[in-house]
């Protein structure tokens, strides 16, 4: 059996087409991490957390033919899922309930999340850099749709900015981070193609 | 049913489409706009990797999980000749696709195929979903559309057009809502092949998990009308994407494994085959 270890995505996910279990292995080595903590970020829940990440990587196992690489990384491929499907069980009425009263309870202004989140790893501080570098309106908006998984309508409410302010702040703030990124030399391909 | 966007109202839409904040209708237009905007896709590309990168250096998952997902992978590849086609012809007719793949799914979307992922391998799918071969047989047919009957189409489909400009006419023909999708399935469920056919007759190959063949075979693929099965063309060792013609009354779509060069004519049995079924 091939070392899968230096493999690139493409052929991580074609191995796991092929039922290899150790490509699903070694994608889960990867990029597990990083599902997790977003999941656990949104959700606040581990034991949940837990049931994404797993239906995540069964969902790859099951139809890997849904990644496409020229669409993007596996990393982003799954990280937007995990988040997608968070955000599918956060806006679940009891879950959109508790949170509802966890946010009656909190102030919404959370700018320094992402930087205590993003932390012990290279690119994590460099993606640190570059939300330090957003004007804190955009990285409000950003922390809040993305960690908070609020809609954009929502985020004008708890921001009291109009709906079309906070859609150009997070469009913006996206195109900043990924110019800052850039500029910083992250070494992520899909980045600087 | 999602509104049509001009590309400026979608364009301020993807910044916040990649971060799943959209309701679900608006969700909704954006991915039509996206089907048919390559500027766009390319634009949602890049904010979903740098959503991505947000989350670099969170905690890692307990090993625990692992091995919960471990416990549920199931599946071997199966051999490539399988089942005699009588078995396949009663393979169910699989929904037509619901959504881009590339946002954010709803949660009955994620049921249903969870539920159809849980088939991998299990081979339970078939057995679960016999009755609705009734439903796709009374559709065969329908397209009365010209039948190319030469019989004799042994060009390689697979080659020729560049892979980009074939993916876009590939994702117009699914953005198209008189194609028909045609999934095609090995009996167990194990490997399939999508194919997608506008009412003049041309079709395209999409995704597919077609095993790699060796130097000396190629997949070909056949169109079978009134019983017969018609070549529409060659598809090589490792199909991705092909475009084909497949008119006539065509009942289902077909792919065999052959000699490198193809055949006029088969007497192996296909490795997958779909009806033509409208949603």
């Amino acid at each position: 059996m091939d070392d899968l270890r230096d493999a690139s995505d493409a052929a991580l996910v074609v191995a796991i087409g092929r039922w290899r279990e150790d490509a699903l292995a070694e994608a889960y080595r990867r990029h597990a991490g990083a599902a997790f903590g977003l999941a656990c970020r949104l959700l606040n829940d581990r034991s949940v957390a837990e049931e994404v990440l797993q239906e995540v990587f069964l969902r790859l196992w099951n139809r890997p033919e849904r990644f496409d690489a020229e669409r993007g990384s596996l990393r982003s491929y799954l990280l937007a899922q995990t988040h997608g499907r968070s955000v599918d069980i956060l806006r679940s009425d009891t879950s959109r309930r508790r949170r509802e009263e966890r946010d009656a309870r909190e102030s919404p202004a959370v700018s320094d999340d992402i930087e205590r989140e993003v932390v012990d790893m290279t690119v994590a501080e460099q993606v640190k850099g570059a939300v330090a570098a957003l004007p804190t309106d955009e990285r409000e908006a950003v922390e809040l749709a993305y960690f908070g998984g609020h809609t954009y309508r929502q985020v004008a409410v708890l921001l009291g900015a109009p709906e079309g302010t906070v859609k150009s702040r997070i469009r913006s703030g996206l195109r900043r981070m990924r110019s800052e990124l850039v500029e910083m030399g992250v070494g992520e391909p899909w980045l600087t193609s | 049913m999602a509104h049509e966007l001009t590309h400026a109202e979608a364009s301020e839409l993807l910044g916040v489409y990649a971060l799943d904040a959209l309701d679900a209708d608006e969700r909704d237009a954006v991915e039509l706009h996206l089907v048919g905007c390559v500027l766009c896709r390319a634009e949602v590309m890049e904010h979903v990797e740098v959503a991505g990168l947000l989350a670099s250096g969170l905690a890692g998952p307990p090993a625990a999980v692992w091995d919960r997902i471990a416990e549920d992978l199931v599946g071997t590849p199966p051999p490539l000749d399988l089942a005699p086609i009588h078995a396949l012809r009663r393979a169910p007719p699989v929904p037509r696709r619901v959504g881009t793949g590339t946002g954010p799914v709803s949660s009955d979307e994620l049921a249903e195929r969870r539920s159809r992922d849980r088939g991998r391998g299990r081979g339970v799918r078939i057995g679960a979903l016999v009755a609705a071969a009734t439903i796709a047989a009374s559709v065969i047919g329908v397209l009365g559309v010209k039948v190319i009957d030469d019989g004799r189409r042994i060009d390689n489909i697979a080659a020729g057009t560049p892979r980009e400009q074939l993916d876009r006419t590939i994702h117009a023909a699914m953005a198209d809502p008189t194609a028909v999708r045609v999934d095609m399935r090995s009996p167990d469920g194990a490997i399939f092949a999508e194919a997608w056919v506008l009412p003049d007759g041309r079709g395209y190959l999409a995704r597919n998990n077609l095993p790699i063949l060796g130097p000396d075979r190629n997949y070909q693929m056949w169109a079978v009308v009134g019983g017969n099965k018609i070549s529409v063309g060659v598809l090589g060792s490792t199909p991705e994407a092909a475009a084909f013609v497949a008119s006539g009354p065509v009942a289902a779509l077909a792919i065999t494994a052959e000699t490198a060069g193809g055949v006029v004519s088969t007497l192996q049995q296909p490795v997958v085959v779909g009806l033509l079924t409208r949603a």
